[in-house]
């Protein structure tokens, strides 16, 4: 079982969870300077997972300095008025803690596998870090050259994350999501100093974050460790979020077809804009049901209808819906005929509509207690309720309030279900991407 | 000494001394303290002393369990040693993985759809995968489940139904499988790799088997996989969670006494790897060269294998602190990481490694890989070097229970590797006890020998 696929039906579950008054224990709070802590104990091993979310990710890089907030992330570990070059990461290391770090369009999260006996030294770097940072001249060349690398190594080697990122830019061109999250190789190149440390003046503020700790440690302490390293930390100025436009009117139908050397298989994925969570909630928790029944769990609608029929040799759904900006939905098919790639869309979107038909009251009860069922994973790994507990805060959701969303979601309807997808299917913006091998002779 | 002789000299001492309270008030911070925080720290080092104890059930079926009540779960993981891909024979390669997939459509009496919804309904997953060696099950459940999952699992062994038609669509999506490998450059790398130093041996052979092998695979193939490989001799198991002993030895025995005592399975023929061959490119029109190396190690129990790997993690496996990653990516930012692991594999144990650069730096990339590698063999590692990652191996011991799955995932390869029922608790004593001799002799001893670099992409 992958438990990050979870993640996201997780959230749900959690608020399940309170109706029937088994939520782990965790507690959230402010500090005066506006950092929110959340912690959450789990006392299997003397181990913690601590995560640092910063409310900033690729969406909120101007036009033509697409990658900053990656560039950001990775000076991050070259060193503060305090700790020099290189000792952040002997210091980890030395210690035993299992440290990373992730951008994605909406966050920048650090965070740290320790000992429970590290976790001081784990705080104190990382609220070292929030306010000390220094940027050498030196070191930016080479973590520029460094994330040109990565890029590299992870999309420009590979076929399918080419397309992928092709089809993204068509799906939000004109949003704020429409930057590659690793940045393109010219504008990586044109990044300079002043960009990253303005960045992070702008957004490395204790108002901007969210610390989570998870673990074998009482809350209580935990209270006492988060006031002792952040309480003092001033935010840097008076803290201004520009607010990111995405424009009302996403819609429209695209389709791209592309043929690319070393593909051997074809592959057919759609996606639709839907509102988010924040946008609304309603529609969001439908989408989420639907996807959930449509194509994810282990014998879905999608399986029965397209799989062992045989008229298609893989197909799933699945929803983008805990995000800052819009959410997504998203399906993907690989078609066992590869000849008219237009039947094998009509297919799909038929199969679909079809499902919306077929949904009963009684089906979507079933599936609202498959999600609920795997509320019981959430005490078992400290790492993935951080996440799940990180991104929860971030969005801003109240999770001392819980009982309100329960009441939201434990009340989807089949008709909140039917009006979100039809709503989707008429209104939403959509792309359709087919990628099929291309023939090296005949192309020429 | 005359006044103004005094007057400069005191002028300079004030001038001085006026230095430095301008240094102190502005520019000296306050230095990281790293000792000072961990000494004062609230929550100190805890003992943390998993036990673990050996069950048996009725037909004489062993596991290793640990109890683990910090949630109501319980984690199941088992293989059936020498049921892997290399196993398989000539002509029914990918037999396995093919019934690692068939395994979920359905079995004695749930049909596909029943066995899915009883997962889902009950938080219970239940996953297939094969490795070169074995064949390996991960379950895990709610505590109240037990029952239902010690049913789907005797269910999957014994009586999986095997239907003709999704036999055909599970073959189907194989092949489909392996033509999505060939457009990864890293998987045809490490294609390549296994046939150049394993050459004929089954271990060099693709998991999913070829087209040719899969086609012809039938409903008999699978049905006589099972029969020669789901026996109990070759079945190891492990559970973490929250059950007592005597509710995990009727789990045990529910799921397992039914199964086959033993069948004979050749063993494979002797492993002659090729440490060494010449550097070799694989065309690929892509902006980088991906690059992979070999250089003979040394297997798990060996007296050297501590030594080694304290060696090899300060080379080039202790991720963004190894020796490697310091040059090539922090000093040089040639590469997003290079990396070096010990594999342990008996008759074939190595230090492996790989690296990705564009094209332009991929000279300057090799002779940074081979200058260390050397200068491991000549030099060894330092004093301060070697304490930090022995500090690494101590303090990160713990990080291994995060999960019941984890815990789980530990004990079976605990008795994969033989390390002993009692290792958990002896681990860090092995590595207090290794001494810097030790690690520079191993260094000398595997780093002499120059690594084998084979690349795709390098045109």
């Amino acid at each position: 079982m992958n438990k990050l696929k979870y993640l996201f039906v997780f959230y749900s579950l959690f608020l399940f969870s309170v109706a029937h008054a088994k939520i782990p224990d965790f507690e959230s709070f402010e500090l005066d300077n506006g950092l929110k802590v959340v912690v959450s104990e789990n006392h299997k091993a003397p181990i913690a997972k601590v995560m640092l979310f910063y409310k900033v990710g690729a969406m909120d890089e101007e036009v033509g300095k697409s990658g900053l907030a990656h560039l950001l992330e990775h000076l991050m570990f070259r060193g503060t008025t305090h700790v020099s070059a290189s000792s952040f990461n002997d210091l980890m290391l030395q210690n035993g803690i299992d440290f990373n770090a992730f951008t994605s369009k909406d966050w920048t999260v650090y965070h740290a596998l320790t000992d429970v006996s590290r976790i001081e030294l784990v705080l104190a770097l990382e609220a070292d870090r929030m306010e000390h940072l220094i940027i050498d001249d030196e070191a930016f060349q080479t973590e520029q050259k460094i994330v040109y690398q990565e890029r590299q190594q992870r999309i420009e080697n590979n076929p399918k994350a080419r397309f992928t990122e092709e089809m993204n830019k068509i799906l939000w061109q004109d949003t704020p999501y429409e930057h590659p999250i690793s940045g393109t190789l010219e504008e990586i190149n044109t990044l300079t100093k002043k960009d990253a440390l303005a960045f992070y003046e702008a957004y490395y503020t204790p108002n901007n974050a969210v610390l989570v700790i998870s673990g074998d440690i009482k809350a209580s302490q935990a209270k006492m460790l988060a006031e002792k390293y952040f309480g003092k930390i001033k935010n840097k100025k008076p803290f201004q979020k520009i607010q990111k436009i995405f424009s009302k009117q996403d819609s429209g139908e695209y389709v791209i077809k592309k043929q690319m050397y070393d593909v051997k298989t074809i592959q057919i994925k759609m996606s639709y804009i839907v509102p988010s969570v924040l946008d609304d909630e309603k529609t969001a928790y439908a989408l989420l049901l639907f996807s959930s029944y449509l194509g994810e769990s282990g014998h879905s609608y999608l399986t029965k209808k397209l799989i062992k029929t045989q008229k298609a040799l893989s197909v799933r759904s699945n929803v983008d819906l805990f995000v800052r900006g819009k959410g997504e939905f998203k399906l993907s098919l690989l078609p066992l005929a590869q000849t008219d790639m237009s039947k094998n869309i009509k297919m799909l979107e038929d199969t679909m509509v079809e499902a919306l038909c077929n949904l009963t009251p009684e089906i979507l009860e079933l599936e609202k207690k498959k999600v609920l069922s795997w509320l019981v994973y959430v005490k078992d790994d400290p790492s993935d309720m951080a996440h799940l507990l990180g991104i929860i805060a971030s969005l801003g959701l109240d999770i001392t309030r819980l009982e309100d969303y329960v009441v939201h979601i434990l009340n989807v309807t089949l008709s909140d279900v039917q009006n979100a997808v039809q709503n989707m299917l008429k209104t939403s913006k959509k792309v359709t991407a087919v990628l099929m091998p291309k023939n090296e002779v005949s192309d020429e | 000494m005359n006044k103004r002789n005094i007057l400069l000299i005191l002028n300079i001492f004030f001038i001085t001394l006026f230095g430095y309270a301008i240094f102190v008030l502005f520019f000296r911070q306050d230095m990281f303290d790293a000792q000072k925080i961990l000494k004062n720290s609230m929550l100190q080092e805890k003992t943390f002393q998993p036990q673990i104890e050996e069950i048996i059930s009725q037909k004489g079926i062993k596991a290793w369990l640990m109890q683990e009540q910090s949630a109501p779960i319980v984690a199941l993981n088992f293989y059936f040693d020498k049921a892997g891909y290399a196993f398989e024979k000539e002509d029914k390669q990918g037999v396995a993985v093919l019934l690692s997939n068939m395994l979920e459509h359905g079995a004695g009496k749930f049909n596909e759809e029943e066995y899915h919804n009883i997962l889902d309904l009950n938080a219970i997953a239940i996953d297939f995968s094969v490795t070169d060696n074995v064949f390996k099950v991960s379950a895990i459940t709610p505590n109240a489940n037990l029952n239902k999952t010690a049913e789907l699992l005797k269910s999957v062994l014994t009586a999986p139904h095997l239907n003709q038609k999704d036999i055909q669509t599970s073959k189907l999506q194989q092949i489909e499988l392996l033509k999505m490998k060939e457009e990864k450059p890293e998987r045809v790398l490490s294609k390549i790799f296994r046939e150049k130093f394993y050459s004929n041996h089954p271990n060099a052979r693709e998991s999913l088997g070829n087209v040719e092998s899969i086609s012809k695979l039938s409903r008999k193939d699978l049905k006589d996989f099972i029969a020669e490989h789901f026996t109990k001799d070759q079945l190891v198991v492990a559970i973490a969670g929250d059950i007592s002993k005597e509710d995990a030895t009727a789990f045990l025995s529910y799921i397992f006494d039914g199964l086959i005592e033993k069948r004979n399975v050749e063993n494979l023929p002797e492993l002659n790897v090729n440490y060494v061959f010449d550097e070799e490119n694989i065309e690929r029109d892509i902006p980088q060269v991906i690059s992979t190396f070999v250089a003979p190690g040394t297997e798990r129990l060996t007296k050297d294998f501590y030594p080694l790997y304290i060696a090899n993690e300060i080379f080039g496996g202790s991720g963004l602190n190894s020796r490697l990653n310091k040059v090539a990516r922090e000093r040089e930012g040639l590469t997003y990481g290079v990396y070096t692991y010990l594999k342990t594999s008996k008759k074939a144990a190595s230090i492996r490694g790989g690296f990705s650069t564009s094209k332009e730096n991929y000279a300057q990339m090799k002779m940074i890989l081979l200058e260390e590698w050397q200068k491991m063999a000549n030099e060894g590692v330092t004093e301060q070097e070697f304490e930090a990652i022995k500090d690494h191996m101590l303090t990160s011991f713990n990080l291994r229970f995060r999960s019941l799955s984890d815990i789980a995932k530990q004990l079976l390869y605990m008795q994969q590797e033989h390390l002993g029922m009692d290792f958990l608790q002896k681990r860090n004593e092995y590595i207090k006890k290794v001494t810097l001799d030790e690690v520079n002799e191993a260094a000398k001893k595997y780093f002499s020998n120059k690594p084998s670099i084979l690349t795709i992409g390098n045109n």
